[in-house]
């Protein structure tokens, strides 16, 4: 068990190594010259020249990449084009609002869909499993942005309870304008996170151990706890780190919708002024913030199921 | 939804159905049946056929041109001349609305077909062979997985240029390594029960192994997984085209079409409903007729009835 989280934990170093590569390549190399890109259609040639200087393109792409790969080690994300303050300085001020929407929408999304999925599979082919397969469905199917304009719509704009941008003061009013971001993308989750618990609750149930559980007479709720649960929390603890991604997704659309400030809003007003080095420092943060979250998924299996475990 | 096929509920007798199913039914004629006493299910085959169907005769069934502006019917509430209203230049948006099915059907069907076809297999093999090839080729799909859709998507928007082909080159990426690890996870665990121990030592070829023991127990999954695709290709579609990014206006998509609309939620908040509720109602189905599907093709359900 030591070895193989030691393993996986040591696995994650080559991952973050590709992910940061892919991310250079995309954004270095596919343009023809991002300096051009950067500057627009105007540009006298001794502008990008100087630009070009300015980023290092001058240099043979594997002197950039070498070079890139240094700064990224020395976590130096270098100075943004558009305001010229250190790359490094507004992510971490940014951070925290987006840390705290992700995290109070998986938050949001357990408490709500993991009980649920087990009532509903317990109570399967009822009202109330329909209802809830109904409201699990419309999360499901629901785009993040879109919930958010609805709950935007008819929570702040008609009904004005809740505000409709910005981050709030205090901890009491950071936590009222986390409110309807924080369930746009947690009610979302949540219907995921419900048809998951459900549908591996029902997978397991005609299983042999199951029925050996039932021959010897071992309660219900015992057999539903013990035996069931532990199973089939493998498949929900999966899905949520599958959908890290989405949810960082949904964390940069909420953070436009509610015009929130955060490492979402960074990145678009990024990528808008076409700010290579806030861009490119956005995704590497998100990236390893995802990679992150996935390593604890892997190493949260084989503690769930032995048979996982590797040689 | 429902599922008349299987009435016992969780602690029932499961191993002796009422009525003896015709043993020799094939498992196509078991698939088959146990869809068709789906109402809800059948509803979404129909749903979703007619929705194709729809955006095929866009150009005959539209009562309006989706592109043309008309300055003296801006911004018009839903009414018998407009059944969706008009947005700020005067279009039809229900016109725009069959218009935009076109994009999100397209593009969410060729993503999910790709992706699936690849990451499956890449999963399956991945599993099977263990080791190097297992470590090298999850941790690329892993790295590529780390880099979230949207923003893989925006990034290779912004530096390819939006168009169609980059959407669904970004869409199928992110989905193919879902797929993959999909299809991996249960493919390990199977990987280690006696039955396909036993190929594995009869000296059976990993092609046999895939197609014998792996698929026909991971195709729910798997099938599942792709309906939550077209989902999420639909919904990454929308989100693309809503940031501004996907296909660009005055070509109608959904997500532009809410974009437009953002801007007059107080005075107008049909222009972005309505797109948002059709947008939301395709993807609905989508799940709907997956989870009959996924009902249909259960081995276990298959197992008890033999």
């Amino acid at each position: 068990m030591l070895k193989y989280s030691i393993r996986r934990i040591l696995l994650t170093i080559p991952t973050i190594f590709i992910t940061i590569s892919v991310i250079f390549f995309v954004l270095r190399i596919l343009p023809s010259d991002p300096a051009s890109v950067i500057l627009g259609d105007n540009a006298t040639p001794e502008a990008i020249q100087a630009l070009r200087e300015k980023l290092g393109l001058n240099t043979s792409v594997w002197a950039q990449y070498l070079h890139f790969l240094q700064s990224m080690i020395q976590a130096d994300f270098g100075n943004s084009i558009a305001t010229g303050r250190s790359v490094s300085d507004q992510i971490i001020s940014l951070l925290p609002y987006t840390l705290e929407l992700t995290l109070a929408s998986i938050l949001i999304a357990v408490i709500i869909g993991v009980p649920i999925g087990i009532y509903s599979a317990i109570k399967r082919n009822s009202i109330s499993d329909a209802l809830v397969r109904l409201f699990a469905l419309m999360g499901i199917s629901m785009p993040a942005f879109f919930l958010g304009i609805l709950l935007l719509l008819v929570f702040s704009l008609k009904i004005p309870i809740f505000p409709s941008m910005g981050a709030g003061e205090n901890f009491v009013g950071n936590l009222y304008h986390l409110a309807l971001p924080a369930l746009s993308l947690g009610l979302i989750e949540a219907g995921i996170v419900m048809r998951i618990t459900r549908s591996s609750m029902l997978d397991e149930v005609n299983r042999d151990y199951v029925r050996t559980a039932k021959a010897k007479g071992i309660p219900k709720k015992m057999v539903i706890s013990k035996h069931i649960l532990r199973n089939s929390l493998i498949p929900v603890v999966t899905v949520i780190g599958l959908n890290m991604t989405t949810l960082i997704s949904g964390a940069v659309l909420t953070e436009a919708i509610f015009s929130r400030p955060g490492l979402g809003s960074l990145a678009v007003g990024a990528i808008e002024t076409r700010d290579y080095p806030t861009l490119q420092a956005c995704l590497v943060l998100f990236c390893i913030l995802v990679i992150f979250v996935n390593l604890i998924v892997d190493l949260s299996y084989s503690i769930l199921n032995p048979r996982i475990r590797p040689q | 939804m429902s599922e008349p096929v299987m009435k016992e509920t969780l602690f029932t007798d499961t191993s002796v159905p009422e009525t003896l199913p015709e043993v020799e039914q094939s498992r196509k004629n078991v698939f088959w049946s146990v869809f068709k006493k789906s109402k809800l299910g059948m509803f979404s085959l129909i749903f979703l056929l007619l929705t194709i169907t729809i955006s095929i005769l866009a150009p005959i069934i539209s009562p309006y041109d989706p592109i043309n502006q008309n300055a003296a019917e801006r911004m018009l509430p839903p009414s018998g001349d407009h059944w969706l209203g008009t947005d700020a230049f005067g279009r039809d948006i229900l016109s725009r609305i069959i218009y935009g099915s076109q994009t999100s059907l397209l593009v969410g069907f060729i993503s999910v077909l790709i992706s699936s076809l690849i990451g499956t297999a890449l999963g399956m093999v991945a599993a099977l062979k263990g080791g190097l090839l297992d470590d090298i080729l999850m941790r690329i799909l892993e790295s590529i997985q780390a880099i979230p859709m949207l923003l893989l998507g925006l990034m290779l928007l912004v530096a390819l240029g939006s168009n169609t082909t980059t959407l669904i080159i970004a869409i199928s990426l992110g989905l193919t390594v879902s797929c993959a690890r999909v299809a991996r996870g249960p493919t390990l665990e199977l990987k280690e029960k006696e039955f396909v121990r036993a190929s594995i030592s009869y000296g059976a070829s990993t092609f046999r192994i895939i197609v014998v023991h792996i698929l026909p127990n991971i195709l729910g999954p798997v099938l599942v997984m792709a309906t939550l695709h077209m989902a999420s290709a639909i919904r990454v579609e929308a989100s693309l085209s809503f940031l501004g990014l996907g296909i660009q206006p005055p070509h109608p998509t959904w997500g532009n079409m809410i974009q437009d609309g953002l801007r007059f939620l107080t005075s107008a908040p049909w222009v972005a409903v309505y797109p948002g509720v059709a947008l939301m109602v395709v993807v609905i189905a989508f799940n709907i007729f997956g989870d009959t599907l996924r009902d249909a093709f259960d081995p276990h359900i298959i197992r008890e009835r033999k």
